[in-house]
């Protein structure tokens, strides 16, 4: 490998040095890993030729690259956090060795799955992307993340098997205390037939950046559940990368949480393929102190005949602010299209702030679509009867911010899990 | 000493003085009625004794239980002992009765009460109101109706127990049979309370006042109180009307 110093076409912000040999100290050299050294290879190559994310791109209005601090994380010196990711019973927490459920990570046991993994990474999320904006997941910081992570990880749920019980996937890494980036890289495969109900807990101490990818292959008839619970420290700065692509007649339920971090991004994508596909999608967000949290939510309508709706319910309060940009596109010939999405906020302070964008991008001429979002504040004479009897204004603020979410919470359909996210959003009012 | 002291009280909207120097006295134990006419103060009193953000006290002196109560948030009023029962409750999805009120109690109370043992609590007090079990898990007067808000608001009464009740037109959007059996409960928690409370009933119409019998009954008019008589004072000015309270009281000041 070269030894000379490559700077990628940037923004105008900043110029990474990075040094070609980086991938080579990223993957080793030994027989299995060099299917993984070409992926790398031939990602870096593409990496060379994408300017880095500008803080005058629409993507990046909301929390800019500064507030998450990307010049450090492409500066190269944050070399990616090597981990092992693992795969629990939910309700035990014990390690799952469930028929019909095959779980692979770390560099050795994922190699034989390269090819499936670059497929799925590269993978557009067809031709509806418009190529002219700026795609997240083949953005410079996805291909940077290929070129860095030290963790991979794959899940596969056989055809038909139907998996009962939720699974949780953690990591090792999650135990102690962390510094640097940590750029895991997961694929779930529900094949034909199956259902998978799965949760991931984020809760490592992490000093640095995060950038987890997780891509979600849903085929035909499949069902997926699939819940994320982030609640990271304040010294985590996060973008977090989710896709689902869902094959005909597919059902999936997104939930996300997302309590900590202190500048947190999801870039979420949901593409419904193949017709009869049906996806609900819920997020809740506390932002508080001068924290940020930026949702990014696309549902990408690319056959006729689907369904998919999101929403989405924040709480923003002290100095924070919550950005969502969320977007439906639906493309020429997705007729019965039935795309909702909707965003609320619920400020508790004057000081907090949200933004609240929904688009919508239509190219058939017979579906049914909505967006709407508010922005509200507690009401003074809500707040006055719960306080006239005894309530102290924290204990009525918290009140009534349950009961904000109250709608969303039953959309956990597993009650252990459901009590888990309960308990830690009350633990946080 | 006397639980409810107002002196000389003045006060009213930021921008609007509606009392003009209330005088009245309180006693545990028993019911005091306050009449008027529209717009001569008696929502505004309840709201300033309870504490509501939107009224201000711009002078006179309101001790409750030996100390004063002006000085108090609303909330700490509450824990104090004074109850408000709305005129209009609030609506307000996503909140159970059940852990509204258990949430109350327990800042009245500076202790944590498990829920199973509140669930007990709030299923005797139901049953002294006659109201149905599945009151505790809907959300607090969502899609209630006037007779349910109302009703809901007794049984708040009845699980904190307050020192002073002040029931703010509570009969207002009532028909009767809502009125009997709202009436009744307050009637029930004043036989079984101990210590017993001090009630403020602010009324327009004296129909209530048939079925919980007042001590005493005040007429407010212009933000003064300007007559004050025994029970049968309702009966008098149901017949005669106001005007010649109001007149009588003219020419005595003149």
């Amino acid at each position: 490998m070269s030894q000379e110093q490559v700077t990628p076409k940037i923004g105008p912000t900043f110029s990474p040095p990075l040094s070609h040999d980086f991938i080579g100290t990223r993957t080793g050299t030994s027989e299995p890993q060099d299917c993984l050294s070409c992926f790398r290879a031939r990602t870096w190559t593409q990496l060379e030729r994408t300017p880095l994310p500008h803080p005058g791109e629409e993507l990046w209005r909301y929390t800019t690259p500064e507030q998450l601090e990307l010049e450090r994380v492409f500066s190269g010196e944050s070399r990616s956090i090597p981990d092992t990711a693992v795969l629990l019973e939910f309700a035990s927490r014990k390690p799952a060795a469930i028929p019909g459920v095959q779980f692979l990570s770390g560099i050795e046991q994922i190699a034989p799955r390269v090819p499936e993994i670059e497929a799925a990474l590269n993978a557009t999320s067809g031709k509806l992307r418009d190529h002219a904006t700026n795609d997240a997941f083949c953005d410079a910081l996805s291909l940077f993340q290929i070129v860095n992570s030290a963790s991979f990880a794959y899940l596969r749920v056989a055809r038909n098997q139907k998996i009962t019980q939720s699974l949780l996937l953690s990591s090792l890494v999650a135990k102690g205390n962390i510094s640097g980036m940590f750029a895991p890289i997961v694929i779930v495969h529900v094949e034909s037939g199956a259902t998978l109900s799965l949760v991931e807990d984020l809760d490592f101490a992490l000093t640095g950046f995060f950038l987890p990818r997780i891509e979600f292959i849903v085929e035909a008839n499949a069902q997926l559940d699939f819940t994320s619970i982030q609640h990271l420290p304040v010294t985590t700065n996060m973008v977090a990368r989710h896709r689902v692509r869902m094959a005909r007649d597919a059902r999936v339920k997104f939930f996300h949480i997302a309590l900590g971090g202190q500048a947190s991004r999801l870039d979420f994508d949901c593409a419904l393929t193949e017709p009869g596909g049906h996806a609900e999608l819920y997020s809740v967000y506390l932002a508080d102190g001068d924290r940020r949290v930026d949702l990014h939510p696309t549902q990408i309508h690319a056959a006729p005949n689907c369904h998919s709706n999101l929403y989405s319910k924040g709480v923003v309060r002290d100095q924070a602010r919550a950005a969502y940009f969320g977007y439906i596109r639906v493309a020429e010939g997705a007729q019965k299209t039935d795309a909702y999405q909707k965003n609320k906020n619920l400020l508790l302070s004057s000081e907090a702030r949200a933004d609240s964008v929904p688009n919508l991008e239509i190219k058939a001429n017979d579906v049914k679509c909505s967006h709407g979002s508010s922005i509200g504040q507690i009401s003074a004479e809500d707040l006055f009867y719960l306080m006239s009897r005894g309530l102290t204004r924290d204990q009525a603020h918290r009140l009534l911010v349950e009961a904000f979410f109250e709608d969303l919470m039953p959309k956990i359909a597993d009650q252990q899990v459901r009590d888990f996210v309960h308990t830690l959003i009350m633990s946080r009012l | 000493m006397a639980l409810l002291e107002i002196n000389s009280l003045h006060g009213g909207l930021s921008d609007r003085e509606i009392l003009n120097g209330v005088n009245l006295t309180l006693e545990a134990g028993k019911i005091h009625a306050i009449m008027g006419p529209n717009g001569s103060g008696k929502s505004t009193l309840a709201k300033i004794l309870a504490g509501h953000p939107g009224y201000a006290v711009t002078s006179g002196t309101v001790t409750f239980d030996g100390r004063s109560l002006l000085e108090l948030a609303p909330d700490a009023r509450g824990r104090a002992g004074v109850f408000m029962a709305f005129q209009y409750p609030n609506e307000i999805p996503g909140v159970s009765i059940l852990n509204f009120m258990r949430t109350a109690l327990q800042a009245k109370l500076g202790k944590d009460i498990p829920v199973l043992e509140f669930r007990k609590i709030l299923q005797a007090k139901m049953e002294m109101l006659g109201m149905d079990k599945t009151f505790a898990t809907r959300f607090v007067n969502d899609g209630f109706s006037g007779g349910e808000k109302k009703r809901n608001e007794i049984l708040q009464m009845a699980i904190l127990q307050p020192k002073l009740a002040i029931l703010d037109e509570t009969d207002s959007g009532l028909d009767i049979d809502a009125l009997k059996i709202v009436s009744q409960g307050v009637n029930t928690i004043m036989k079984e309370s101990d210590p017993k409370p001090a009630i403020l009933i602010i009324t327009h119409y004296n129909r209530i006042l048939d079925y919980i019998k007042p001590d005493v009954i005040h007429v407010l008019s212009a933000g003064r109180i300007i007559h004050s008589g025994g029970p049968e004072l309702a009966k008098t000015l149901e017949e005669r009307g106001y005007d010649w309270v109001v007149d009588g009281a003219a020419q005595a000041a003149a």
